[in-house]
């Protein structure tokens, strides 16, 4: 199986006052399609940052950074902006809904971007996917927080990336909706997608097949616990 | 679904502070629109005026001759009077198709409002060939004619009698001049000789007005009148300018209230619209995530407060247009020597100026919050969590 996501020694410091802050220092990994990454530690030790530079939201100060056979490192604005659109999902904690569109608007909403268009029968099934068929109308001040991230969820697939990157996807619903974003994310690996996931959810790392473990901005485990399956 | 579609979602956010921003354009744009209005209704008002008017030149005494002459034909009372030999002499002089003597006095009623009284020579018909008078012409020199709008106000008709108690007199209504939408309809005209008795200005003028058989020999006619003496001529172009002139403080001051309301409504917009960028600043960065370019950032938010101007924009020429006939009779009251016809009409040209200079403010008030959300990273979506 190919690589999708390369880092090679990828150093990235933060200034906070006068302190110094080594948010990663010389990470090394690779991640193959369809991989299913939890990324764990305690505060601070750098998930996020792994996180966005995975994502292309921010660049390293040293290392190189290969995503989808990519150098972050070498794109501009207009690249890194493509790259993000075409080939990676986003999912945050917080669910960044437009509390004036509908459910299916939402969806919808990174095609405002994109030379992709007329994807509204793309969305329906998406919506269908994450079990909100019947709510794609509603705003999202009429769902609940789990159906808000499942929506969001949709709209991380409408353009078809290549890797979704979840940044604590349940760290604000109850263990209930928790539960079904877990089923949705297991089904979509399922189906090949390849997930990386910040959490401190217990449950959630346990469901992915590789763990890694951040301390002081550096891997120090990482643990494969089950094989990635060959067919998907 | 489209950017525009974005943009209008987005202000329906804030319903409250769009509406107030949207009411703050309005009413910017319907004191613009009712000043160009104005500006250009005033003008042809005034010209209109003189032109009904029938007068070419006006002959005065020494003094302030312009001001005589706006006085003479917009009402008001002249201080210093004309000897009335002169009207004979101007009569005969080449070129002048018709000369009128003019008597003009004022009372000023319990209710602190003036009346006007002119009194006419009865070439002064000649003068106002579209009159149409209801009832008849001086009959006597206890006869009166009164203008539509103090034939109103006086509650009287044609052969009632009217009493002035200030001059201790009664006249009998022998006509009413119908509706011209001048000055002419707030009136009352009395035989010249009559109003110079009833005053006690025997033999005095306050005004000759000249009527010209050729326009083209103004300058000719205009000098020969000069040499007669104590006289001043002024013509109608002169009598416009100086009309213009005493309202141009006044033009000034609306134009400089105008210039505020417009900067407080344009900084409103910006206020707004920046206010609502850096509450949508992590939404920003979270589309900057899902593929949204600087440009597209910047277009929604341009988007947003062109539509914001768009709409107080034509929502505040509707405003001047409703409230045109208010403006009006509020500019009729503020200004001295007002002419009488409308200065807010319907005119395509200043709606659509009005609007297009709402949507240009939002254009420009959109550059600066346009450009800050558009420098929204992606790594505003994650910033703070």
């Amino acid at each position: 199986m190919s690589d999708l996501i390369t880092l090679n020694t990828v150093s990235k410091t933060y200034r906070r006052g006068r302190e110094q802050v080594h948010a990663l220092d010389g990470v090394d990994l690779a991640i193959q399609q369809g991989e299913f990454v939890a990324v764990v530690g305690p505060s601070g030790s750098g998930k996020s940052t792994l996180l966005n530079i995975i994502g292309a939201m921010d660049q390293p100060d040293t290392g190189q950074v290969t995503i989808a056979g990519k150098e972050t490192t070498a794109l501009n604005e207009k690249g890194l902006t493509c790259l993000r659109a075409d080939t990676i999902g986003f999912v945050f904690q917080q669910f960044f809904l437009q509390p004036t569109l509908t459910a299916r608007e939402n969806v919808l909403l990174p095609t405002l971007f994109t030379r992709q268009k007329h994807l509204e029968s793309r969305a329906d099934e998406l919506l269908a996917r994450v079990g909100l068929a019947e709510r794609a109308d509603h705003l999202p001040d009429e769902l609940s927080g789990g159906e808000m991230q499942r929506v969001a969820i949709a709209r991380a697939l409408i353009n078809q990336p290549k890797v979704l990157l979840a940044d604590e996807p349940t760290g604000n619903l109850d263990s209930q909706n928790a539960r079904a974003v877990y089923a949705l994310l297991d089904e979509l690996h399922g189906d090949g997608l390849t997930i990386i996931t910040v959490t401190h959810s217990e449950e959630l790392a346990l469901r992915t097949e590789r763990r890694l473990h951040l301390h002081d901005g550096r891997i120090v485990d990482d643990i494969v616990l089950r094989e990635t399956k060959e067919a998907s | 679904m489209n950017l525009l579609t974005l943009s209008i979602k987005n202000l329906q956010r804030r319903k409250l502070r769009t509406g107030l921003s949207m009411a703050g354009v309005a009413i910017a744009t319907a004191a613009l629109f009712s000043l160009l209005s104005f500006n250009t209704g005033f003008d042809r008002a005034l010209q209109e005026e003189m032109a009904n008017s029938g007068i070419h030149m006006l002959v005065s005494t020494e003094g302030c001759p312009l001001e005589a002459a706006s006085l003479a034909l917009h009402g008001g009372e002249i201080p210093k009077f004309l000897d009335g030999r002169r009207l004979p002499e101007v009569r005969d002089v080449p070129g002048v198709r018709t000369a009128t003597g003019l008597l003009i006095f004022s009372l000023i009623e319990d209710e602190g409002k003036a009346i006007f009284f002119y009194g006419v020579g009865d070439n002064y018909r000649d003068l106002k060939p579209h009159w149409k008078i209801r009832g008849e012409w001086f009959t006597g020199p206890d006869s009166i004619i009164l203008g539509a709008e103090a034939a109103r106000v006086e509650k009287r008709e044609v052969g009632d009698k009217v009493y002035f108690p200030d001059i201790d007199a009664e006249f009998t209504v022998s006509g009413i001049v119908e509706r011209t939408g001048s000055e002419d309809d707030g009136f009352f005209f009395l035989p010249l000789a009559s109003a110079q008795k009833v005053f006690k200005k025997e033999g005095k003028l306050s005004a000759v007005g000249v009527s010209l058989a050729n326009v083209e020999e103004f300058d000719q006619v205009k000098g020969q009148i000069e040499t007669l003496p104590d006289v001043y001529v002024v013509s109608r172009d002169q009598i416009m300018q100086q009309i213009s002139s005493l309202t141009g403080s006044s033009k000034t001051l609306m134009a400089a209230v105008l210039i505020v309301a417009l900067v407080v409504s344009f900084l409103g917009v910006i206020n707004t619209v920046l206010m609502s960028v850096f509450e949508m600043l992590r939404e920003f960065g979270y589309m900057r995530c899902i593929g949204a370019s600087p440009n597209h950032i910047f277009r929604i938010v341009l988007f947003e407060t062109l539509l914001l101007c768009l709409g107080g924009g034509v929502l505040g020429a509707v405003f001047g247009m409703a409230f045109a006939s208010v403006t009006d009779q509020w500019l009729h009251d503020l200004l001295p020597y007002a002419p009488a016809g409308r200065f807010i009409l319907f005119d395509p040209v200043i709606i659509a100026a009005s609007i297009l200079f709402a949507a240009l403010a939002g254009v420009l008030a959109g550059i600066i919050p346009g450009l800050k959300a558009a420098h929204a990273s992606p790594m505003e979506a994650v910033r703070n969590v």
